[in-house]
Order: structure tokens, then sequence, then C-alpha cells
């Protein structure tokens, strides 16, 4: 086949995936339920021209050598099924996201991506001849940055539907250069959904329901698929404003009526039903969760209703661990830093790295002093619990205490800290327990402290005396 | 691929000048098991070869961040999930306490004295041999009182006024029950987990599991009371806070119970803490020899205990210098808590060991294997253990230390409905049963003021919600932050778990 022909054919098929997008763009209508069915298969064709361009520019490379000739003259055939392949995924992937109900930023640069692939490709295919001739042309020149450029353009539009399967936080998640700032722990939940808009961040304040239970569950489960970059059904759950519109059948949330909800109705059928949410066997809502959803709307479905004001509401389960600090696991160099110099030591409270640290000084509690505390700096945010007794610290150790604002529990007993020095801690907002069992501080005092976080204090007053009955 | 050629270069420290494991006429298994130590001793490094092992360990631990500290060496000493108890107290109640006496209120049973227990009932159990050749099974009444509690109206006995007052911080299991029916199997099964000896204790585990949070004072210490009532005793052996198969740095350490807590810890007139030092580096750098030699883990283990002995040497002192109590505290315990020894002093050391950050303390009072004269022996051990007991639960929690130590109280059996030898209207005797049991629990993140499980009307069978032993253990682990399938050491070709190889399953009904 001439080259000129293989232009041809190849841009013909390109301009009518390009004529296809623009014409009948991804506009979040489900439809056509065997587009559906074939569209799906694009997630899975996909990998095919992935393999095939990367194995095109390895076999490229390599047959340079005159000992691996027969791998250059093997590319371009390789090349011609990596291009058949790529205007075939994109198909089916346009397939996907018009008949899928997909729609926003995130779906048009995957498709356009795919569609400038398959014209980079075409355009590669079509001058490789020229590269590969006994003398080559000056076409040929053109191939190497062509193929470069179809590379590029995969790889980018590859990530994006990555990101489009997986969430955009998928890969960066848990890599090691992802820079925390520790100290700032955004509850579970507040990311996301309550951010995403201004008006909703005013509207779902942080101690309300909605903010602390219905957010995160919906954050967790249901907008991976229902965001600003891919709003399935025309219905996007990442703000409490757009929760409530609802999507292109309506509002899915009934104040007041659960039962009359879609969002409910749907959360609730049976997991094998066909219109059951999540779809596709993703983890479905945890039991509580969809407890919680059904309260919230019963009381109105409020952006604002307290936490307080659901008492019949569930416990969180363990399973969805909440953050108690950030991860330590960025500031290893940090803690090491500061154990040496102290000589007290940061133990992981568990495996979890954001279940925080303890600061612990019981194998040698008389080296622990104020100046061990004020080292703490970079660290103090990741401090949970603070064993603190039998220590040297003074009023003045307590001052460094204030920066971990983490601290949950904090044990000063047997320690010459006095009242006056407690005062330090008044910020200390998620203070739980603080002991100050023989400090010499007296309950008069204790009843006096003033602490934001009003924790359980110890020595308790002692109620009755020790008589037998 | 081990070829021991090959291996012996990684163990290049003795320049071949001794005779190696590997020149042994020993199993390659072993000489593998061998090679692994050597890998893991050469990860640490050479630079504290003449501090030895354990003075490495802990010089290590303060220059790498404890996170690392934690992990290396092997094994991840860090809990799998946020714990809810950081400590344990283990009031042992040696040679089984009656429930039908203590905890497991049975009125109906008055009206039935010296009937025979129907065979419904015992539905043809084999007893032990103590009662099964008995012509008949008189059904023996409580003699005791009992009377309502707390908020929670829990049943107690008059055994136990101080206790009772604490009801509502108690988790009372009443369904608790045993594979065994002699001392030894039991006892055994419930410190151990398994009836046959060899295993390592739940001290021992927890040691294993999530080590120590005070480096210079043991993990798991041991303190057996001196005996009010000796009619009934049982012997105890180390068996039951032995590390069986782990290391024996994991053994729980006994401290006695009368003269000095700790036999020749003092250093002898003329001997300074220097040359104690420099003895001590000198006997480890001889282990450490041995060690190279014969690949030995014990050989580790001795090189620790020294180092441990010797911290102790000034952790020690402090810790059994009772002169700083306030008055409060004798009030709580009694007076004879100022006698070493007793139950009510070791329940105090046992608080002060707590706050020092011992993982887990064993007190041991044994003589509640009242087989004959169990009113009499009853109300002397009662006598001996109910203050101290409140005094301990009350004292924790004023201090703040019982939201996370976990206090347990029961024996390794219960005892029979029925009387052993002759039943009197002012006496009788009981003999084992393990079909139920009592035990109870308080702190450590259990629910506070529930009875878990019931008993039939004679406390014979549980008839709701039965406990086994092995899920008690899996709860406890649970409440340090421990998976019970995930805990476990590699020993005959099996990952051995505290909970053994039946599945257990966590309570989440004890758990607060």
């Amino acid at each position: 086949m001439s080259s000129r022909i293989v232009l041809l054919i190849g841009l013909i098929l390109t301009l009518a995936l390009a004529a296809l997008g623009v014409s009948l763009p991804p506009d979040g209508v489900e439809r056509i339920a065997l587009a559906q069915f074939l569209g799906r298969f694009h997630v899975m064709a996909v990998h095919l021209p992935i393999g095939l361009l990367l194995a095109v520019a390895v076999m490229d490379l390599v047959g340079a050598s005159p000992r691996h000739r027969v791998l250059r003259e093997a590319a371009g055939f390789v090349l011609g099924f990596a291009t058949l392949s790529a205007v075939g995924s994109a198909l089916l992937g346009w397939l996907l996201a018009f008949a899928g109900g997909y729609s926003g930023k995130l779906v048009s640069q995957h498709m356009w991506g795919g569609f400038i692939l398959c014209a980079v490709s075409v355009l590669a295919l079509a001058v490789r001849r020229s590269f590969v001739a006994p003398e080559r042309r000056g076409l040929g020149y053109a191939y190497p940055p062509l193929l470069l450029l179809a590379i590029v353009t995969m790889l980018w539009t590859a990530h994006q539907g990555g990101k489009l399967v997986h969430g955009e936080t998928f890969l960066t998640q848990h890599s090691p250069f992802r820079t925390p700032s520790p100290g700032k722990v955004s509850s579970p939940g507040k990311k996301g959904a309550v951010n995403s808009t201004p008006a909703a961040n005013a509207a779902a304040t942080e101690a309300s329901f909605y903010a602390v239970r219905v957010a995160p569950a919906l954050d967790r489960t249901c907008v991976g698929c229902h965001n600003a970059n891919k709003h399935k059904a025309g219905l996007r759950l990442d703000t409490y404003a757009l929760l409530m519109q609802g999507g292109e059948n309506g509002p899915v949330v009934k104040a007041g009526d659960p039962a009359g909800s879609e969002l409910y109705h749907r959360i609730t059928l049976p997991p094998e039903d066909e219109d059951f949410m999540p779809s596709d066997g993703k983890k479905p809502l945890a039991p509580e969760e969809v407890k919680w959803i059904e309260l919230w709307i019963a009381a109105g479905a409020s952006a604002t209703a307290p936490l307080s004001q659901f008492t019949t509401a569930p416990a969180p389960h363990n399973d969805t661990p909440a953050i108690l600090a950030p991860d330590y696991q960025p500031y290893l160099a940090k803690i090491a830093a500061f154990e040496k110099q102290s000589g007290g030591r940061l133990v992981p409270r568990s495996r979890h790295p954001t279940d925080g640290l303890i600061l612990r000084t019981a194998s040698a509690p008389s080296q622990c002093t104020d100046a061990v505390l004020a080292q703490l700096g970079p660290v103090a945010g990741l401090i949970v619990e603070a064993e603190l007794a039998r220590t040297k610290i003074t009023d003045t150790g307590l001052r460094a205490l204030a920066a971990c604002k983490n601290l949950r529990v904090l044990d000063l007993s047997n320690t010459k800290v006095t009242a006056a020095g407690l005062a330090s801690l008044a910020g200390l907002e998620k203070l739980e327990r603080l002991n100050l069992t023989d400090t010499g501080i007296d309950s008069a005092a204790i009843a006096r402290l003033h602490l934001k976080a009003a924790p359980q204090i110890y020595p308790m007053p002692s109620a009755e005396g020790p008589e037998a009955n | 691929m081990h070829d021991p050629h090959s291996s012996h270069d990684l163990c290049s420290d003795h320049g071949g000048e001794y005779p190696t494991v590997w020149d042994l006429p020993i199993p390659a298994g072993l000489k593998q098991q061998w090679l692994e130590l050597e890998t893991r001793r050469h990860f640490l490094g050479r630079a504290g070869k003449a501090l030895g092992w354990a003075g490495l360990a802990s010089i290590l631990g303060k220059s790498v961040p404890s996170v690392l500290a934690n992990v290396g060496g092997g094994r991840d000493l860090r809990p799998h999930f946020a714990p809810k108890a950081k400590r344990a107290i283990y009031l042992f109640m040696a040679g089984a306490p009656s429930q039908l006496d203590t905890w497991d209120y049975k009125p109906g049973l008055t009206s039935m004295f010296d009937q025979d227990l129907p065979e419904s009932v015992r539905g043809g159990q084999a007893l032990t041999g103590m009662t099964a050749g008995q012509a008949r099974l008189p059904i023996a009444p409580s003699l005791f009182k009992f009377k309502q509690h707390g908020k929670s109206g829990t049943w107690v006995s008059e055994l136990f006024p101080w206790t009772a007052k604490l009801v509502d911080d108690l988790t009372i299991v009443k369904s608790l029950h045993t594979d065994a029916i002699n001392h030894e199997p039991a006892i055994l099964l419930i410190n151990t987990g398994n009836m046959f000896a060899g295993k390592p204790s739940l001290g021992s585990w927890l040691s294993y599991g999530i080590g120590a949070i005070n480096e210079e004072l043991p993990t798991f210490v041991v303190l057996t009371s001196k005996m009010p009532w000796t009619k009934n005793v049982q012997a105890l052996s180390n068996r039951l806070w032995s590390s069986g198969f782990l290391s024996p740095e994991y053994s729980g350490i006994a401290l006695r119970a009368g003269g000095e807590p700790v036999l020749h810890l003092t250093d002898p007139k003329g001997v300074t803490s220097d040359v104690r030092r420099a003895m001590i580096d000198g006997v480890n750098d001889l282990n450490h020899q041995l060690f190279e030699r014969v690949g030995d883990p014990e050989t580790n283990a001795r090189i620790a205990q020294y180092e441990m002995a010797f911290r102790m040497q000034t952790s020690v002192p402090d810790l059994v210098d009772f002169s700083n109590e306030p008055a409060s505290t004798w009030d709580l315990y009694g007076p004879k808590a100022k006698e070493p020894g007793t139950f009510a002093y070791n329940c105090l050391m046992a608080r002060r060991l707590a706050e020092r950050g011992v993982r887990y303390t064993q007190i041991f009072l044994r003589s509640w294997d009242t087989h004959t004269t169990l009113p009499a022996g009853l109300r002397v051990l009662a006598e001996d253990s109910d203050r101290p007991t409140y005094g301990l639960i009350t004292d924790l929690k004023r201090r703040g230390l019982l939201d996370d130590t976990l206090v347990m109280w029961g024996g390794e059996f219960g005892r029979t409905v029925y009387s052993q030898g002759g039943l009197k209207v002012d006496d009788y005797g009981r003999d084992h049963h393990p079909r139920c049991f009592t035990m109870w629990m308080a702190g450590g993140g259990m629910k506070p003021g529930i009875s878990y499980g019931e008993t039939d009307d004679f406390s014979y069978n549980v008839v709701k919600n039965p406990l086994h032993i092995r899920d008690l253990h899996a709860t406890i682990l649970h409440q340090f932050g421990l998976d019970h399938n995930q805990l476990t050491s590699k020993f005959q070709g099996l990952d051995q778990k505290l909970t053994g190889v039946v599945p257990a399953k966590v309570i989440k009904d004890l758990i607060g």
C-alpha cells in the first residue's frame, strides 16, 4: 500500500472521528444500550495502542543497530497495527462517552487527546516509508518527531483517561513527593465536597452533619463519577448546591422524604439491581453511611443542621479511620533529627500513618526537659499523645506543646507544671484527656481552668470516701 | 542457592579461626535458620559489636527514628490498628473461684438444697476423679447473700462489698468456658491459649507484638502473693509466664514476694556502677562470640537479660519505694498494702508498674481451689483481696490510668453446683467445672457496666453468648490494637498464634 493511500484512509477516518466529536459530543445523557455495551470495551482496547506505540519506539531505536535490523523492518507493521487500534479505540471511546452519559472537561480532554493521537499516528505511518528508505528523503526526517509527538500525546491522553477511571488523585495519593502540611488536618470529607465552591463552603459549616458525615460518604463512593469532570446522568454530587439541584432527571434529594428521593432509592436497591448505585461493582456505601443519608434527608437535607442534632445516627465504622494527624512518613528525617537531639522518642500509634505519633519518655523521663519540647517544631503537628509523666518539664515546656494542634491525650502527672502554665494549652482544640495527677494543682484551680476542648481532667475529684458497706 | 561456602562469606568476623555452624553435622534447615539470624545481625551492623546486641539496640532506638527502629530488626512493633489499651493488669485467682458464690447469682437454688442435680443438666458429662465416685451429686446453694449494686443493678455476693461499689465500671462475663477440667491444662489454656506447656503466655505475646513502653523495666512482670489461706493450694510454675517458643526475652519476670524484689540486683560493696558496666560488657562480648560460633538465639536473649538487669539496678529501687505514697493510697488499698508480698501490696505495685509503663502485670493469688470448706476459704480469700482490688481500680481511675489499662479478674475454670463431699447447712465444697465460669474486666476500652452471657439455673451450662477462652484472647489482643490472626510466630511449621488453629472472634459486644 502506498503512503498516499494510507494517509488518505487514515485522515478520512480521523476526520470522521473528529466530526463525531464535534457534532455529537458527550453530554451526560445515557442512551443506546448496545452502544454503551460496545463502548465499555474501550477501557480494555485502549491498552493495545499504548503498548504497541511504545513497542514501535523501542523497535526503531534498537533496530538502528545493524545487528537488530530485523526489528526496524517489523516496526512498520507494528505501527500500522498501532494506528488501527488507536482509531478503533477512539471510536469505542466516543461510543462510551456519548452513550454512557459522560460529560465534563476531563472527558473532552481525553476524547480530543485520543483523536489527535490518531491523526499523528496516521501521519507518522505515512512518512515512515521515506524514513526507512535506503536513501532517506525529506519527509522521512519528520518521522522521529512525529513518533515522539504521538507518544507524548498518548501518555497525556492515557493519564487523563486514568484520572477518569480512578479519580484525579489516584496516582499521587501515596506519592512520597507530595507535600502535606502538618498541623492542619482537614477532618475527613471537608475536602472535595465542601471545598469545591465557596457557596457550599459557607453553607456547610464545620460541625454540620452534612459536612462531617454525608459529604465524606458521597465523596468516597459517588463523586468519582459525579463530579466537575465527569458528571454521569448530568448529576454532580461534589457540592451541596449541585447535589440538591439534581441531574437530567430532576432532583435526587427530596427533603424530608428519603423513600421518595432518587438518591436514597438507588443506594438501597439490592446490589444486583441494574439501577443500584454505585454501579459496576464499585464498593457500595457502608450500612451506617446509608443510614446517615436516610436520617439526613429525613431531617430536611440541610447543609447546616449540626452534627449534634442527629442523636440516633450510628457511629462511624472503623473501616474509615479518622485522620488524627498528617501522615508521618514524609517526616522521617525530621523525626530522627528530633529524637537524636532530644533523646525523646516518637512512636507511631499504629500502622495507619494518620493515627499520629506518641511522644514517649517513660524510659528516661528525667531527661525530658523544656529544652526537649522546644525542639518539637516541625513534628509538633504529628503528635496525638504526649506521655510526659515524671518529666522535668515546666510551664515553659507547655508553651511549646501549644503547637501540637492534634494532641488528644496529654499526661503531665508528677511534673512541676502549674495552673497558670496550663493557659498555654487553651488552644488545643482536640484535647480529650489531660492528666494532672500529682502536680500540686488543686481541684479548685482545675475547676477554674478554661480549656476550649473541655477535656476529661485527672485526677478525678474523689466523690466518696472508701468505706465498706 | 544457599551454598555453605558462599553463605560462609556472610560471617567474616571470625576470619575462619573457629569452626562455624557450617562445619557442624546438623540438618540444613537449622543452618538456614542460623543464616537468617546472621543476616539480621549484619543488618544491625557491626558498630555495636563491643556493646553487644541489646546495648546496640538501645542506642539504635535513640539515633534512628523510633518509627524505623520499630520496623527494623525484622519485626514491626507498631500495633495493627490504634489501640484502646496500652497496659494490662491480670488479677489471676489461681485454683478457680466459685462463680456460684461470687458473681453468678442463682436464687432458685435455695429451695433445692441437697436435691440431686438433674441428670439432664449434667448431660452425661465426665466428672473429675474427685467426685466421679460420689454416690450422689447434691445441690449446694450458695451460703452467701447477694445484693444488687450500681446503676446496672448487678447482683454481687456479700463476699465482695468493696468491688461491688465498682460494678458500673466492670464488664462481667458469666459465660466463659474452657476445654480442661484439671488445673494444669486449664491454667495453661487461659494463660497461653494451649493446654500443653511450651506456648507463650498472653503477656509474652504482647511483649513480642508491641514491645516495651519503658525500656528500663521488664515488659511483663509477675507478682505472686502471700497466701492468706493454705488449705486448697495448687502449685504455680513459670510455665504460666514463659515465652514458650518465643525468644526468652519475652518471658514474664517474677518479682519476689518477700525480701528483695529481685535477688542480687544491688551491687555488692566495693563494686561501682562502672565496674558492673565493664563486667557486663565483658560478659556480653563473650556471649557474642558464643553466638557467632553456635548461632543459638538464646544467647542473644541472655545478652538482653544482662542489659535489663543492669537497667533495673536504677529503676527498681524507685519502683519499690512506697514512702512517697500519699495517705489516701493506704485508705484505698488497706493497711495490708504496707506488707511486702501480700495481694494488697502487689496491687499497689501493679499500679506503680502501670504508671511507669510496664505493659503487662500479672498478680497471682492462690488457694481458690475450694473442694472442701468452701465458705471458710472464700471468706478469708475475699477478705484478703476484695479491698485491694477495689483500691487498684479506683486508684487507676482517679489517676487517669484506667482509660488505657485493662484490668482482668478470674481463674482458670468454674466450680460445680453440687457439693463435693458431705453437704452441710453451713459447709460444702465444689469440684472443678469447665463449662462455665465468671471473669470480669475493667478499663482498657471495655464496655463498662454490663454482664455478658448467661448460664442456666444451676450455673452448669451456658445458655446465652458462650465465650471461649480463644475469643477472650482475641478480644484482649484487639484492645491492644492487635489482630490475633496477624500476631504470629513460625514454629514447628506453623504460624503459631495465641488463639490457636480453631477460628476465634473478637466479641464486639464487650468493647466500649
